[in-house]
């Protein structure tokens, strides 16, 4: 586990990982840029972007960041490991958010041997304080920080909270696994490839609401509970009055789409610059009219 | 107090509202490890033994323990609610809370009184076993409390309450049962029926704040979230109180963690429990000639 004593400290890196398909730069890219703008020590973040083969100009937008801020970026096809193919063709189809989710799994096996701590981000979020206050908090033993997901209960307990109940234990409580802090000797010993090669084989994957769900399981009381504010999941523009620290757009309206009525949308803008939220909602236009035919492709391919 | 030791709660209610009082109990079971030390003090009027049944499930799922109090087996119990109702319209059984010092057991130190009309949705034994600084009560500030304290203008035309003392949510209520013998709590209420206070007070919980001015410990409102609505759910409401004409046990409530309710009454007796309400609606003028006529 990192010691307090060698962090906290300028100059000490900050890793952030972040996973994402192609067409998920640009909300990665206002993420990173909100992570940037309201921390001091951006030269000290790393930003470790696992994803799926990057077009050239959307790889030219993040190195952007390093001019701006002086952050580190280092980039990882995670397609050209083997070992995340095999398991992203077996595991469950996310319908949603694609098979990428995975990627979060194979964390220990990626990443190099000097990041001892780690802090996961999903895209669909805004920061709005130093992320150095939870990317280097004590965990006090436990394996990795998270916020409770208040909707946790419906996700992990089903019918009248008794179809699951040898799985989970409501007391227990439920995190989000939206933003996740890592503690990567604790992550590796999980093992949590080989749990989720168990819970495939037994038929325990198919009753758990995909890899939100395993990490549920696995880390069990061994997880920090981090105040609600560091995981506001669905902000309301009712919500702003309480300052949350991270935003986590959960919901069906995202900050990138014009009408959606979400907190700070138009900071996110702004965040995401005019240019590239512009240039974000015309690419966007442009693949709508495939879109149909993809999640029909989707859906035949990963039924 | 630790893992081990009894946590005693009581709930109020009576034949009609024994649906909602299953769905606080299985609330507070499922949030708790400590389920087995949960003792629920039930204080009821008549129930039918279906509801009994429906009740003692509790005790099968989780382990903890219920304890029957009929409200009419208890002569003196009988008298003052008879009296109390003359102040009020609202079922007596609510008043039983007034008089839990004489129907509990007399070994018991604490209790966590709770409405039927509320949802655990943290680990009960971090509120049950508080520490209260030495007062006899600890409750959550009600909203409104102002209002319904000093009325119209907020002038106390009446002479009984002093805003800066604040107002609490009788809801919920942590009780330390040797302080609360010793406010007389019974007296007060005979001698308020008796000079007629009793019919300008909003209910006991008027009563109560009188009685316990300054001597209540103001709780972090998450322990009684009076109101909750959807848009609440991101601040993880400890408990909440679904005060008002909407409650959770209607059909597609705009209230917080409705869908969730549903589940933790369990989808079965949910609605068998919308049935039962259905049946026993007042009848309409119109039902009340049809039936006539169909009788001739």
């Amino acid at each position: 586990m990192a010691n307090r004593a060698e962090t906290g400290r300028d100059g000490t890196p900050i890793h952030i990982a972040l996973t994402f398909d192609d067409p998920y730069w640009a909300p990665a890219y206002a993420t990173m840029r909100s992570i940037c703008l309201t921390t001091r020590r951006r030269a000290d973040l790393v930003f470790h972007l696992c994803h799926r083969p990057l077009a050239p100009e959307h790889k030219a937008d993040f190195l952007k960041l390093t001019e701006e801020f002086g952050a580190k970026i280092v980039f990882y096809d995670i397609d050209t490991i083997a070992l995340f193919a095999s398991v992203a063709a077996r595991a469950p189809y996310n319908h949603r958010l694609s098979n990428i989710v995975y990627a979060r799994l194979l964390f220990a096996e990626i990443m190099p041997a000097e990041v001892t701590r780690l802090t996961y981000l999903d895209c669909d979020m805004m920061v709005r304080a130093p992320i150095e206050e939870i990317a280097e908090i004590d965990l006090e033993g436990n394996a990795i920080a998270a916020a409770p997901d208040p909707h946790g209960l419906h996700i992990a307990m089903d019918r009248d909270i008794r179809l699951k109940r040898d799985l989970f234990d409501p007391a227990d409580g439920y995190f989000n696994a939206g933003l996740i802090v890592i503690d990567m000797q604790a992550w590796a010993e999980a093992s949590i490839l080989e749990r989720l090669e168990a819970a495939m084989a037994d038929g325990t994957m198919a009753r758990l609401y995909y890899d939100q769900d395993l990490l549920n399981l696995i880390f069990a009381r061994n997880w920090l509970k981090l105040d609600q504010m560091w995981n506001f999941v669905d902000p309301r523009p009712v919500h702003q009055g309480l300052n949350p620290k991270l935003l986590h757009y959960t919901g069906a309206g995202k900050p990138w789409k014009r009408t959606a009525n979400v907190a700070f949308t138009r900071m996110y803008r702004h965040v995401m610059t005019n240019e590239l939220y512009n240039r974000y909602a015309v690419y966007r236009w442009k693949r709508g009219w495939s879109e149909p035919f993809r999640k029909l492709y989707a859906l035949i391919r990963y039924r | 107090m630790a893992a081990g030791d009894p946590i005693h709660i009581v709930l109020s209610f009576d034949d009609g509202y024994w649906a909602p009082a299953y769905a606080v109990m299985r609330s507070a079971c499922l949030f708790t490890l400590r389920r087995r030390d949960l003792v629920f003090h039930l204080l009821h009027q008549p129930l039918t033994p279906e509801h009994i049944a429906d009740l003692r499930r509790i005790e099968t799922e989780f382990g903890a323990k219920l304890r029957f109090y009929n409200l009419v087996d208890d002569p003196g119990v009988t008298e003052l609610l008879a009296d109390s109702r003359h102040a009020a319209t609202l079922s007596t059984a609510i008043y039983a809370r007034m008089l839990i010092e004489v129907i509990l057991p007399p070994e018991i130190a604490r209790v966590l009184y709770i409405d039927c009309d509320t949802m655990v949705n943290a680990p009960i034994e971090r509120l049950a076993e508080m520490d209260l600084e030495g007062h006899t009560i600890g409750a959550a500030r009600d909203f409104i409390g102002s209002e319904i304290a000093t009325q119209r203008d907020m002038i106390d035309s009446r002479g009984l309450f002093d805003t800066g003392h604040g107002y609490f949510n009788s809801g919920m209520m942590l009780i330390d049962m040797a302080g609360w013998r010793r406010a007389r709590v019974i007296d007060r209420l005979r001698d308020a029926i008796a000079d007629g206070t009793m019919k300008t007070l909003y209910l006991d919980q008027d009563l109560l704040n009188l009685i316990f001015a300054g001597d209540w410990l103001q709780l972090d409102p998450r322990w009684n979230f009076t109101g909750a609505r959807p848009i609440h759910e991101i601040l993880d409401p400890w408990l909440l109180h679904y005060v008002g004409t909407h409650k959770p046990w209607h059909l597609k409530p705009n209230l917080a963690f409705a869908r969730r309710y549903r589940h933790v009454m369990t989808n079965e007796l949910y609605y068998r429990y919308l049935s039962f309400r259905w049946k026993r609606r007042p009848k309409s003028a119109w039902r009340e000639i049809v039936d006539m006529l169909l009788r001739r």
